[in-house]
């Protein structure tokens, strides 16, 4: 997937020479020319839509970059030897992100409407306000010449479509590589007219943001049925059938699929200003396209709200859509109240749109860190109950927070948690930020900032305070580990005075060896996922304490968006974390996305919607995934599929933001994991993905084998 | 209070009832069935079940069991259920789950709390809570105190029912009883006795005084391959479907043998080693069949 951005940095060695003295915005903006002018392009037998770049043979690339050998990735990371905090705190799994390319979306209803040109045009009117300051025009002059060499890009597939349509006998084939040269010509820079042209212009805008970019990951188009529907409607009143259209989506659709794989964001549903719901028949009709492609990609998401029509819920809620891990089911009453919660206006955030990762967007208004700081929520229990250190390893840097010890409550220990916490992400985000306005400045998108609001008002780089909102995504990674561990020394330590937490300390720096009844009493206490009060409730403190912080560090245009998403890396981050006091041993994953700890036995899809709805959700506008998993034999009854909507509309009543349901069952798992040639196709849906159960390693298969047994099982006794 | 033997709470069932609904499992029955695949619910009182899958044969339980239950021979662990006094101490020493007691002794109330705690999705989906089991009248008292403390909060109450119990039983529990899922194996006494154990004329008696009641009933009907899939037993389903006015619906249940294993968890034989699956297709077809000889919905769960 990541070849293609070994490739830019490849571009950019074999030409820099020649943009000597250029300004940097201007030199981005020419190494986005020759890009557009190198990479190779084709358009396949049967095609409705242009769109195939790249893939080329090695023949073919390597007269793109002549001689020049590959190169480093740009900026490189300083080493991480664990000596400067920063350093040290990456170590141990405390990870700020350090740029991110990837989770935006634009708005695509303005850009149809207006086309590139109108951009153009905005940016040469900016050009004339006599107060910009030089270093502004210097940066609105590499977005006019970013934005202006868009149409060498599209003008290549119109001269290669009118090559192939002369050389074309079938008079249908003609046809269509006419009309996709006719559409070439004229789009992205003009306003589409129709579905087709709508279509044509949304994925060369999207292929045109990626490459300026040189990576494809996570970019949504996000409301697709509401902003393509007025296309829609003009399309078929002048006759176009839905045959024609379904074979567009189709081809778009597998164009993601090859480039974007699992992250690429197209919703249905949602609601208007008076409450309405904004499903339409161009919602349907995305719905019977995903059936039909069987595709990982688009990322299918549902925007359910109360009067979401049952009509809807039963063509989403179907064995051909679960088999493909799709659709993901989003709130659309707690997406927006999570908008109003960011303090953006209530007409404004009627406009969002879902991303990915698995976050309400407002589209083209917005720069996203999807990964803005992985934030190990272990660590500071481990300073809190460790006298000021980690359990594992060294501390080789000075905290201000003073140690304590002798804590009499779950208060005393979550007070200090919460010192060090704020602490520790002081620390991460202060590097954070350097390291995005370092890169920002180095090498700064004139393209995608001419389409992100306020970039060419401002004259600036959307990651150098160009874009109205800059948000970074805070993972409070092992969050429901953190709580069991207050939970399980609330009861153990304090109330039946088993144990002393130095005991739990030095099992858990044991990893349990030798410990063993002291680690069958912490499988035994309660947990998150449970539907228990208390432990739920330590959920609620940790993520609390999580979001406190990211509200009170907001600072102009910043905001730390907090989260519960961890996708899959939950399997990963835990194999290089030392064991925990909630009984996790070394290695062993932590908690997966708003899901409870993989140590939970007694849990059920609706135990962990009830806990999970006791967090408060819409606090985490930077995206909370629950994955349940229901084992449903007869999915094709229609009361059945009434059932799951029950379940989905119980959750969101309730206050869960967003919900994935798994309908495989461990023996299907089993299975594929025994015989993975026998099950290429078979998906899995987590974190809001859908992934091939096969592209995981085995340690994830089992952890997955695991986690559906006991939600299969819940039982009690 | 009435204490009784459960052996499973299941939330989030789907196929026992309206709505998403929490199943309670009692433990006991008098039938037996050859294909059983519970047999968790077939002895009333609490057993040993060891999972060898999850034995790493530590001998933590051999070194704690006071009966010497647990031997272990080249690193092979086998467990002598008859000897098991059920002192539990196996179970607290197993690191690894491999060990439990399958049933526990519980009050009305306990279940009562422990179905509760999903009212919010009963709300939503006019679901509630099935008793089943085993064979849940066997123990009248507590399967009646957790009906009606049910009906009490506004649940709807499903009891699920081989039908092979006392008439007086199931007139007791009735009167809380919203709908009941009364299973229908074999349409001949003879061969339902040499199947289960016992004929069928009690079950069908039991029938008709459901039927006299005027209490809803889903007749439940296992298809199993070689047993029962055949076109003179689907005709006696939509025949005593006509005949019983009180039968709502016909549930067809497809056979599988995933419970097989667990005969061996807990030191029991299987009467037979019944590893033939219904296939889809075959019950499809079974319900079309029987389609055609009642206006009786019929479904496959």
């Amino acid at each position: 997937m990541y070849e293609y951005e070994l490739k830019f940095s490849r571009l950019r060695a074999k030409y820099e020479s020649e943009w000597e003295g250029l300004s940097k915005p201007m030199r981005e903006a020419r190494l986005f020319r020759k890009a557009l002018e190198l990479y190779p392009l084709h358009i396949r037998c049967g095609d409705v839509l242009a769109g195939w770049y790249g893939y080329a043979s090695r023949e073919e690339m390597e007269k793109v970059y002549g001689d020049v050998p590959d190169q480093p990735s740009i900026l490189p990371e300083p080493p991480h030897d664990g000596k400067t905090p920063v350093e040290w705190l990456k170590k141990h799994g405390f990870k700020p992100g350090s740029y991110d390319r990837g989770h935006y979306e634009l708005d695509y209803q303005t850009l149809l409407a207006r086309g590139l040109d109108a951009y153009l045009a905005d940016v040469e009117k900016e050009l004339q306000n006599s107060e910009n300051s030089a270093e502004k025009n210097e940066y609105l002059l590499g977005m006019r010449a970013a934005l202006a060499c868009a149409e060498v890009f599209s003008n290549r597939y119109a001269d290669l479509a009118e090559q192939m349509a002369r050389e074309e006998a079938d008079e249908t084939e003609k046809n269509k590589l006419l009309r996709m040269a006719a559409a070439c010509r004229k789009l992205p820079m003009k306003p589409a007219e129709d579905f087709f042209e709508a279509v044509q212009s949304a994925y060369l805008i999207w292929s045109l943001s990626c490459i300026s970019y040189g990576t494809w990951v996570s970019v949504s188009f996000g409301s697709f049925d509401q902003f393509m529907y007025p296309y829609y409607q003009k399309s078929k009143e002048k006759g176009m059938t839905e045959e024609e259209m379904i074979e567009i989506l189709l081809q778009l659709f597998r164009m993601l699929d090859v480039y974007n794989g699992v992250d690429c964001v197209i919703s249905v549903g949602g609601v208007d200003a008076d409450g309405n719901d904004l499903t339409n028949e161009l919602s349907y009709l995305l719905v019977k396209a995903e059936k039909h492609s069987k595709l990982r990609s688009p990322l299918f998401v549902a925007r359910v709200n109360r009067n979401t029509p049952q009509k809807l819920m039963r063509e989403l809620i179907s064995s051909e859509l679960f088999e493909m891990g799709q659709p993901s089911f989003y709130s659309e009453e707690n997406c927006l109240a999570a908008m109003r919660g960011r303090g953006i206006d209530e007409a404004t955030a009627r406009g969002y749109g879902i991303s990915t990762c698995m976050n309400p967007v407002i589209p083209g208004s917005e720069v996203t860190h999807g990964w803005g700081c992985m934030v190990n929520t272990h660590l500071p229990l481990e300073l809190t109950l460790n006298n000021g250190r980690p359990i594992c390893g060294e501390l080789p840097i000075a905290l201000k927070t003073k140690p304590r010890a002798d804590y009499q409550n779950a208060d005393e220990i979550f007070a200090q948690y919460e010192r060090y916490l704020r602490e520790l992400f002081e620390i991460a985000m202060t590097w954070q930020q350097e390291h995005t306005v370092r890169h920002a400045k180095e090498f700064p998108n004139p393209f995608l900032s001419a389409l992100t609001n306020d970039c060419i008002k401002r004259g600036k780089d959307r990651w150098d305070g160009g874009a109205v909102y800059h948000n970074l995504v805070i993972e409070a990674f092992g969050f429901a580990n953190t709580a069991d561990a207050v939970t399980a020394i609330e009861k153990l330590v304090f109330e039946e005075k088993k144990y002393r937490v130095s005991d739990l300390i030095e099992a858990a720096r044991a990893d349990y060896e030798g410990y063993e009844a002291l680690h069958k009493d912490l499988l035994q206490c309660d947990k998150y996922g449970m539907n228990v009060e208390r432990a739920d409730r330590n959920a609620y403190r940790v993520l609390s304490i999580v979001s406190n912080i990211c509200e009170e560090n907001r600072a102009e245009n910043r905001r730390y968006l907090p989260s519960m998403h961890t996708l899959w890396t939950d399997v990963e981050w835990g194999a290089k974390r030392s064991a925990f006091l909630d009984g996790r041993r070394a290695g062993e994953p932590v908690n997966k996305n708003a899901g409870p700890s993989t140590l939970v036995r007694r849990v059920g899809p609706t135990s962990i919607a009830l806990s999970a709805c006791k967090m408060d959700q819409i606090r985490f506008s930077g995206g909370q995934a629950l994955d349940v998993h229901i084992g449903i034999r007869n999915m094709d009854s229609e009361r059945n599929r009434d059932k799951i909507a029950a379940y989905i509309q119980t959750y969101f009543r309730l206050g869960g933001l967003q919900l994935q349901i798994n309908g495989l069952t461990s023996e299907t798992l089993q299975r594929a994991y025994d015989k993975p040639a026998d099950y290429p196709n078979l998906m899995v849906r987590i974190g809001g993905h859908s992934r091939y159960f096969n592209d995981f390693t085995n340690r994830m298969k089992q952890e997955f084998i695991q986690r559906f047994r006991v939600e299969e099982g819940a039982f009690l006794i | 209070m009435t204490e009784g033997v459960v052996f499973d709470i299941q939330h989030f069932c789907v196929d026992d009832g309206p709505g998403i609904r929490t199943t309670v499992f009692l433990k006991g029955c008098q039938l037996r069935c050859a294909w059983c695949h519970n047999p968790e619910g077939l002895l009333p009182q609490p057993q040993l079940f060891y999972a060898a899958s999850s034995c790493t044969s530590c001998q933590a339980c051999a070194s704690v069991c006071p009966g010497g239950c647990h031997q272990f021979v080249d690193g092979h662990h086998t467990v002598d259920f008859s000897s098991c006094t059920l002192c539990g101490a196996c179970v607290d020493a197993c690191p690894n789950e491999a060990l439990r007691v399958s049933g526990r002794r519980m009050t009305p109330q306990d279940v009562l709390v422990e179905v509760l705690r999903d009212m919010t999705f009963f709300e939503t989906s006019g679901g509630g809570v099935t008793l089943s089991g085993g064979e849940p009248l066997l123990q009248v008292d507590f399967a009646c105190a957790i009906a009606r403390g049910a009906k009490e909060k506004g649940l709807h109450v499903s009891v699920e029912t081989s039908g092979h119990c006392a008439e007086e039983a199931l007139r007791r529990i009735s009167k809380y009883v919203d709908l009941f899922l009364f299973d229908f194996k074999l349409a001949s006494s003879e061969r339902h006795k040499q199947l289960t154990g016992v004929g069928n004329e009690k079950i069908l008696n039991n029938l008709a005084l459901l039927n006299s009641l005027g209490k809803p009933v889903i007749l439940r009907c296992p298809i199993i391959p070689g047993c029962n899939d055949h076109e003179e037993h689907y005709l006696s389903i939509a025949s005593l479907a006509n005949q019983t006015p009180c039968i709502r619906e016909i549930h067809l249940e497809p056979y599988h043998p995933f419970g097989i294993g667990k005969y061996a968890s807990l030191g029991m034989k299987a009467r037979y080693d019944w590893r033939e699956i219904a296939t889809s297709q075959c019950v499809k077809e079974a319900a079309e069949f029987i389609r055609s000889h009642t206006n009786t919905e019929v479904q496959i769960t």
